[in-house]
C-alpha cells in the first residue's frame, strides 16, 4: 500500500477543507484516474461541500461528469428511486455521498453504483452525529 | 442524546483509494476540534484493499502541518501499546487468574505481571 501524507497550515477549518478540495481532486486524477475513490471527511455536513467543490473542479476541466462511467439513461431508473434530491444530482454527475443520515434504499442505490463502477467517488463522513 | 456513529467502521464498500480529507473534527461536547483516534484512521486507510480487483491500493493522507511527523512516525514505526488495566483492580484480576488456574505459583504471577504491563521490570 502507497500512502501519500499531504500537511497543510490552514488553521482556520472550514478554510481547511476548501484548501483540500483542490489537492484531492489532483490526487484521483494523478493516483487513480480510472479506479474508484472513497473521499473521508469529518462530518455530515462536509460530504456535501466537498463533493461540491470536487465538481467544481471537475467543470473547471471542461469535464463535469468526468467521473460517472454509465450512461445517463441507464442511471436514471437509479436516480428515480432516490428519497434525497441533493444526491440524486450530485450522482448524476458521478460523485456519490454516504453518510449514517441517509435512508436505507439511497445508501443501498449509491453503495451499489459505487461497487459496479458508474460513479467512481464517494464521500462518505466520518463521524455521524444523530439526535435520537 | 446524541450518539456518536463511524461511518468508516459500518461503510460496507472497499475501493483503490482512499482520500482523508483532514484528520480533526468537532467535538460538540468539547466545543473544540479533535484529532480522529488513530484506530478510527486505520480502518479508513483499510478501505482502500479489494484483494481480488487490485495488486496494490494507495492512500492520501490530508493533515495539518504540525500533526505531518507524527503520522510519519505512527505509520511507519508504529505506537507502543501500554495495558490500561487500573491497577487498583489487579488483585480482583489475580484471583480470578487463579480461580481459573492461570496462576498456580509465584512465578505464575510474575510472569504475569510481566506480559500484563511491559515496562515492568
Amino acid at each position: 500500500m502507497a500512502i501519500h501524507i499531504q500537511s497543510f497550515s490552514v488553521p482556520h477549518f472550514p478554510s481547511l477543507m476548501i484548501a483540500m478540495s483542490k489537492p484531492a481532486y489532483l490526487a484521483i486524477q494523478e493516483h487513480s484516474s480510472t479506479k474508484p475513490v472513497i473521499v473521508f471527511v469529518p462530518s455530515r455536513r462536509q460530504c456535501r461541500l466537498t463533493v461540491d467543490d470536487l465538481l467544481i473542479h471537475c467543470s473547471a476541466d471542461d469535464k463535469p461528469d468526468l467521473f460517472l462511467n454509465i450512461e445517463l439513461d441507464d442511471l436514471q431508473p437509479h436516480l428515480d428511486h432516490i428519497n434525497d434530491k441533493g444526491l440524486a444530482e450530485t450522482l448524476r454527475l458521478g460523485v456519490g455521498y454516504y453518510h449514517e443520515a441517509l435512508d436505507k434504499q439511497d445508501k443501498r442505490i449509491v453503495q451499489r453504483l459505487f461497487e459496479s463502477g458508474a460513479i467512481q467517488v464517494l464521500v462518505a463522513s466520518k463521524v455521524e452525529n444523530s439526535f435520537l | 442524546m446524541t450518539i456518536l456513529k463511524d461511518t468508516a467502521w459500518s461503510l460496507p464498500i472497499a475501493s483503490y483509494m482512499v482520500i482523508i480529507m483532514g484528520v480533526q473534527f468537532y467535538e460538540g461536547k468539547d466545543h473544540r476540534y479533535v484529532d480522529y483516534p488513530v484506530m478510527d484512521v486505520l480502518q479508513m486507510m483499510g478501505k482502500a484493499c479489494r484483494p481480488l480487483d487490485d495488486q496494490n491500493s494507495r492512500c492520501v493522507l490530508m493533515c495539518q502541518q504540525t500533526r505531518k511527523d507524527f503520522y510519519k512516525k505512527f505509520l511507519s514505526e508504529g505506537l507502543p501499546i501500554e495495558s490500561h488495566l487500573p491497577t487498583h483492580m489487579l488483585h480482583d484480576y489475580f484471583l480470578a487468574e487463579i480461580a481459573v488456574k492461570t496462576i498456580e505459583n509465584k512465578q505464575d504471577a510474575m510472569v504475569s505481571l510481566k506480559c500484563t504491563y511491559p515496562t515492568f521490570a
